[in-house]
């Protein structure tokens, strides 16, 4: 499924499952669109790129400091909970593609081990503790 | 307003440098996996450099100069293995030792910390802030070890030898060290090779 905007989206499910198993991603970019103004119907494939959830990371690195400083602490939670959400909600083989220059760049390519990595990894992670003892 | 770089901080940097692994681990192509690979190597400098200490700078120094080499390495292999009509897309290499394969090999081994390219890991990430080594700890290496295991799966005896050296070798220094950021450094070897193994 190729759509025309310069953004595709594209899964390997029928456009049925899409549309039922579209989750946060669907939701962020419609909010995204209407903060645009995008009235038209390919919002979604448009901004689709800004869902990924490293990017949403790094965009919210550079607003981070532009945060005052008594919030920064709480704001610093929102993104990685936004990118996780977004991250859970994403079916297996989802694919978000950029044009740039004569190639399709793949953003975004979910085939299950990845986010089995990450959730384990997540989990795993539990001796960050370790490191504030002496202080 | 004050300009980006006086205000960046490491909160911001540990979120450019989580969002740097996370594309890494997504990436579905060498120029995507690239660029987050780049982005990963510069955010988690300045998290070894916002310690602000003479020892920490001259870390964060060797530590930017052994990954942009190692990203050298990588880009180096990539664009060898497009000019010999390889595929632009992140699939499993041809089990050849061709001289691209062999570069990216590289590029990747060194972010993943197998020895011999190891020395860089605990030699930073004690260095780094307290916030620097709890996020150092979860991202570099876990990422290339993913990246080692996804585009390589041939070399499943050479990563399951490699995860035995990176356990014993992260089991022994760790018992050694008496700084508890030295002791979490080591145990990245010990949790490199589990990642590996389940790989």
């Amino acid at each position: 499924m190729t759509h025309t905007g310069g953004i595709a989206f594209r899964h390997f499910m029928h456009y049925g499952e899409v549309y039922r198993h579209r989750g946060y991603r669907y939701y962020i970019s419609k909010w995204l669109g209407k903060l645009f103004i995008l009235s038209n119907e390919d919002y979604y494939d448009r901004l689709s790129y800004l869902t990924v959830p490293a990017i949403i990371l790094i965009l919210g690195a550079f607003v981070l400091p532009l945060i005052p400083e008594r919030i920064r602490s709480s704001a610093f939670i929102v993104f990685p909970l936004i990118a996780l959400g977004i991250l859970w909600s994403l079916p297996d083989g989802s694919l978000i593609q950029l044009p740039f220059a004569s190639y399709e760049l793949h953003l975004l390519t979910v085939d299950g081990t990845e986010s089995h990595f990450w959730n384990h990894f997540c989990a795993h992670h539990h001796h960050w503790w370790r490191v504030c003892l002496p202080y | 307003m004050p300009s980006i770089l006086k205000i960046w901080d490491s909160k911001a940097s540990a979120l450019a440098y989580a969002g740097g692994a996370l594309g890494v681990t997504f990436a579905g192509d060498f120029f995507t996996l690239f660029f987050f690979w780049e982005i990963m190597a510069a955010a988690s400098t300045y998290l070894i450099w916002a310690r602000r200490t003479k020892e920490s700078d001259k870390a964060g120094m060797r530590y930017v100069l052994v990954h942009f080499f190692g990203g050298g390495l990588l880009l180096s292999g990539i664009l060898m293995h497009l000019s010999s009509g390889g595929s632009f897309l992140i699939e499993n290499l041809e089990e050849t030792y061709t001289l691209s394969n062999i570069f990216i090999l590289l590029g990747v081994a060194l972010n993943s910390a197998i020895p011999p390219l190891h020395a860089w890991l605990a030699d930073a990430y004690p260095r780094a802030t307290i916030t620097g080594a709890v996020f150092m700890s979860a991202f570099t290496t876990k990422s290339a070890v993913y990246v080692f295991n996804s585009s390589v799966p041939w070399l499943g005896d050479f990563g399951m030898c490699r995860s035995g050296i990176m356990a014993i070798y992260g089991t022994v220094y760790a018992v050694l060290a008496n700084d508890i950021r030295e002791i979490l450094a080591y145990q990245h070897y010990e949790s490199g090779r589990v990642y590996g193994q389940q790989l």
